[in-house]
């Protein structure tokens, strides 16, 4: 059946496709145009007509009656020829239009105009509407501007230019130069390089412009002398804080960081490379668990962080490079330093000594009241051993009387009383101070304090060993009193001891001793006043305060507040420096990456500034991207109709007679999927072009592939939407008809309705 | 007239004509008969190359018509007339202008195709009927027009698909009654594919009988189905008697 598309009927199929191309070509271009025609309207409506405003003031909705009427009292008391209108509100804003004069249209009444209304009731701004005009933006320098400005107003076409919310605006003569001054505008863009270093966040610059004078001179060096125009930025102070709030937080976190020393390295490793970790005695086959980032470089060694997987503290580990998702070559030791498992283990102990300490403090307590309690007995004892001395001294004036017996027994009782008294005493001062000295050892307390102690408490267990056998004696007086040879003996004996006693007592410095007291008691005083429970309280709420993250969740911590204050994420200081001439980008970024190594900059090396077109020249851009969708969308919509129309029929018959022709090779190709795709291929691909038509992102080869799809559609559908007789095909062939014949007597009329029928009528016999 | 030999066609993996041999003379009647499925109508076909024969010799006229090319073909079919078992009329077509559409096509001006339409449909008796459409006419008046259609041209060789096949038997006999006038009268060459075993026995100078795509008796109706040589020239036999 491929004689089907030999001779005449090859013509028909050819005239039915370009008229059809041509038919839809001009439906989809008129379409697109009513619907340009529709947008454009609409946006003439709502900003004017080309070139007939130039300003627009932008007023509180609610109060745009309002402001309007004062606009339109100010224009009219001032500004004569001055055309406001009320335009579009959007959320709460009105847009009033405002079309100067000639004489107003300058740099300096553009400039001035709007500064008349900021005392309107609701006023919120302006824009800028003159046409025709481009913005040139991404400028942070005024001085920059400033030189742009001048630069401009000398490009042939261009009737002034002006400062606008930050960019510079050229306004041109007429639209016919445009083009022209445009692109020579982009040439003088472009002969600057604009050299932009951020600086991280963390970072702080002391003094931005000798960071500028510095770039400049590193790069005069390299290239030569050169116009260069500094710009410098200064960290916002808000965002300011916000870095030093990251800053503390990575200081914490890198404190309970996991930290991976890396030693015996085969080879160089560089900061924000990945290694992975096996512990010594494992393989290194499997896909590694433990991934760490290198975070510093020392002298022979490395320390990393955990990004991936958990480590023990103090273990070793074999680090090997990643390759893939598996271990690569070995490159070296390691050991893991979890510096928040030796802080939770050191809280422990923290815990469980101070509540020992409170167990302690109870005993100081005991010993501050023993110290009161000796001062007193001090003194006591020595009133007391006094009392024993007179009352010896006077028995033993009366010894040799006859009535000394009778003596002694009237007063026996009293010196019994008075020995016992003080031998009690002596007892309690002398445990006091062992109390105390126990105390004294577990205080901070003064050296000379200590000695003092030390030789107070020898000197009272003297006592005690003495007066324990004055005791003794004491308990026997009575009997000794029966012999009045050794009662004399004893009494001067005891009379002897006591005044040793005193003596010793009095050695001891009295008043020193007491001082010393006083200031134990303070110590022990200072020691009971600290608050054991609140000590233990804060250490276990310190514990439990702990980072809950693991070492990867640290490790992911650190990077990414890496990445925020290496200043990809929140800019921090910037210098731009804007240089005469087209610079090699990696030439300058490598210049001042090394002059600035210290601080860490983002360098980025770009031409100066983008040329943007003015919002309607946007407006009309955006249009004209929807005129060409519209086409492209009318054309597909046609290219299916065509198909369907008119060659569903003769796709039908090359389907059904299973048409083939053979080709290089003595293979045979069926022809009706050729036939349909490639006719919706040419179909869709020519209409496109004869509508300008297109799709975002869709490419002319892309339309083609899409036109065969569909064709391809069709073809799979065909007989469906317009079914053949084949027995009538049969019947033309049989008699005698041409091919083309029975194409256009029978093939042709029974199928739909389309340009292909409508011209066929032409050509039919009947 | 015509001459067939060594005529094989397969259709995928079956053979359904295999070295069928037969020949025609000037102004004589041959009948091709056989059991369904023998080969019989594709037989029909491929002498006007409605199928392609995979090998083998057709001469119509002289005409080797296996070795045409496309024009030469068209204008060796303009000699061979079809008229099909289902009679493939032209839908949008009414009766005289399905006659007259082979003369239209050999460059015949219109109004002498239709004169001429006419007079191919007043021979097969359907005048009255010449401004109907086949929608609107019985299968015996189709088939009629589709004789006319074949007749009008004045073919050399007129070849019948089973023309009978689609009708009831009365309509059926009106048919062979035509064709047997159209037979006797005009002493044309025809070869006829029909399965009317007495229609071939009255009517056919020599029949010829098909059997799995190859020719098992082949000679006068007489010798065919009175004297076969094969058991299923005796089963046609029988249908004779």
């Amino acid at each position: 059946m491929y004689s089907l598309f030999a001779g005449e009927f090859r013509k028909d199929v050819i005239r039915a496709v370009v008229v059809a191309v041509v038919a839809a070509s001009i439906v989809a271009s008129v379409v697109a145009l009513a619907a340009d025609r529709y947008f454009g309207d609409t946006v003439s409506g709502l900003i004017g007509e080309y070139g007939e405003y130039d300003l627009q003031l932008i007023v509180r909705e609610d109060m745009a009656d309002t402001a309007l009427e004062q606009i339109r009292a100010i224009t009219d008391d001032k500004y004569s020829g001055v055309r406001i209108k009320e335009s579009i509100s959007l959320s709460g804003r009105t847009y009033v239009l405002v079309g100067l004069p000639d004489s107003m249209r300058n740099a300096e009444d553009i400039r001035g105009f709007p500064v008349q209304f900021v005392n309107v009731p609701g006023y919120l701004g302006y824009g800028v509407m003159i046409e025709p005009r481009v913005e040139i933006t991404g400028i942070d320098s005024p001085d920059v501007r400033e030189m742009l400005i001048r630069r401009c107003e000398q490009v042939p076409g261009v009737w002034f230019a002006f400062e606008h919310h930050g960019n510079v605006a050229i306004v041109f003569r007429d639209s016919n130069v445009i083009e022209q001054a445009t692109e020579t505008i982009s040439q003088l863009l472009d002969s600057y390089t604009l050299v932009d270093v951020r600086f991280p966040m963390s970072g702080q610059i002391d003094d931005l412009r000798a960071v500028e004078e510095q770039m400049a001179a590193a790069i005069a060096e390299r290239f030569g002398e050169r116009e260069m125009i500094p710009s410098s930025t200064i960290k916002d102070e808000g965002l300011g804080d916000l870095t030093t709030a990251l800053s503390e937080i990575r200081r914490f976190l890198s404190y309970y960081a996991t930290t991976i020393e890396i030693t015996g390295v085969a080879k160089e490793l560089d900061i924000g490379q990945h290694v992975a970790l096996t512990a010594r005695d494992e393989s290194s086959e499997n896909s590694p668990q433990i991934i760490a980032m290198v975070i510093d470089v020392g002298e022979e060694s490395y320390k990393a962080v955990v990004t991936q997987g958990e480590v023990v503290d103090r273990q070793e580990y074999s680090v090997y490079e990643i390759s893939g998702t598996t271990a690569g070559d070995w490159l070296g030791h390691a050991q893991a330093v979890s510096e928040i498992r030796r802080l939770e283990h050191s809280l422990d102990s923290g815990i469980e000594l101070v509540d020992g300490l409170s167990e302690a403090a109870e005993e100081i307590d005991r010993s501050i009241a023993a110290v009161g309690r000796l001062v007193d007995n001090y003194w006591n004892l020595i009133a007391s051993l006094h009392s024993v001395r007179q009352n010896l001294q006077q028995f033993e004036s009366l010894m040799d009387s006859p009535h000394a017996k009778a003596f002694y027994m009237s007063h026996a009782d009293q010196l019994v009383s008075a020995l016992k008294r003080a031998k009690s005493l002596v007892n309690d001062v002398s445990a006091g101070l062992s109390t105390v000295s126990i105390a004294a050892s577990a205080v901070p307390i003064e050296e000379s304090t200590s000695q003092g102690l030390t030789k107070a408490v020898a000197t009272l267990q003297q006592w005690q060993d003495t007066l324990s056998g004055y005791g003794a004696s004491i308990d026997a007086l009575t009997s000794v009193l029966e012999d009045g040879n050794q009662a004399q003996a004893f009494v001067r004996e005891l009379a002897g001891m006591t005044e040793s006693a005193l003596e010793a007592l009095y050695s001891l410095e009295v008043d020193q001793f007491v001082d010393l007291l006083a200031g134990l008691s303070s110590s022990l005083d200072s020691i009971s006043d600290v608050d054991m429970e609140a000590i233990y309280s804060e250490l276990v709420h310190i514990k439990e305060s702990l980072p809950a993250l693991d070492d990867e969740e640290i490790g992911r911590s650190i990077r990414l507040i890496d990445s925020y204050l290496g200043g990809q994420v929140i800019p921090g200081d910037r210098v731009q420096l804007v240089i005469s001439g087209d610079l090699p980008e990696e030439s300058v970024k490598q210049v001042v990456r090394r002059e600035l190594k210290e601080q860490k900059p983002v360098v980025t090396v770009s031409s100066l500034g983008t040329i943007q077109p003015g919002v309607r020249t946007q407006v009309l851009r955006v249009l004209g991207e929807v005129r060409a969708t519209i086409a492209a969308l009318a054309a597909l919509v046609l290219t299916v109709l065509i198909l369907l129309l008119d060659h569903s029929a003769i796709m039908t018959v090359l389907k059904k007679t299973d048409a083939r022709r053979s080709v290089a090779g003595g293979k045979k190709v069926r022809l009706g999927p050729v036939y349909a795709g490639l006719l919706g291929a040419v179909i869709l691909s020519a209409t496109m072009v004869g509508a300008k038509g297109s799709i975002p992102f869709v490419g002319p080869w892309a339309v083609f592939f899409i036109g065969a799809g569909i064709g391809l559609c069709i073809y799979a559908l065909a007989d469906r939407v317009s079914p053949v007789n084949l027995d009538e095909v049969a019947a033309g062939v049989a008699m005698g008809l041409p091919y083309h014949q029975v194409m256009r007597d029978i093939v042709i009329p029974s199928g739909r309705p389309g340009l292909m029928s409508t011209l066929n009528k032409f050509e039919v016999s009947l | 007239m015509l001459s067939v030999r060594g005529l094989s066609k397969r259709f995928d993996d079956k053979q359904v004509l295999d070295g069928v041999s037969f020949s025609v003379d000037k102004g004589e009647t041959l009948v091709i008969t056989g059991p369904s499925g023998s080969g019989k109508s594709t037989a029909l076909r491929c002498i006007n190359r409605l199928v392609e024969p995979d090998s083998g010799t057709i001469l119509v006229g002289g005409l080797p018509i296996c070795e045409l090319d496309s024009d030469e073909l068209v204008e060796a079919r303009r000699k061979i007339g079809f008229v099909f078992q289902r009679f493939n009329l032209i839908e949008r077509l009414t009766a005289l202008e399905n006659v007259a559409l082979p003369l239209l096509a050999r460059g015949v001006p219109k109004d002498d195709a239709l004169i001429k339409a006419a007079s191919a449909l007043e021979r097969v008796g359907l005048t009255a009927d010449a401004s109907k459409l086949p929608s609107e006419m019985s299968g015996g008046q189709q088939q009629r027009v589709g004789i006319a259609r074949a007749l009008v041209g004045d073919p050399e060789v007129m070849l019948w698909d089973e023309p009978t096949a689609s009708l009831d038997p009365i309509l059926a006999g009106e048919i062979l009654d035509l064709m047997r006038e159209l037979a006797c009268e005009h002493g044309k060459t025809m070869v006829m594919v029909t399965h009317e075993v007495r229609f071939a026995l009255e009517v056919a100078d020599r029949v010829v009988l098909l059997e799995s795509g190859r020719v098992v008796e082949q000679g006068t109706p007489q010798e065919v189905f009175l004297s076969p040589a094969t058991a299923l020239g005796t089963l046609y036999g029988r249908l004779v008697n």
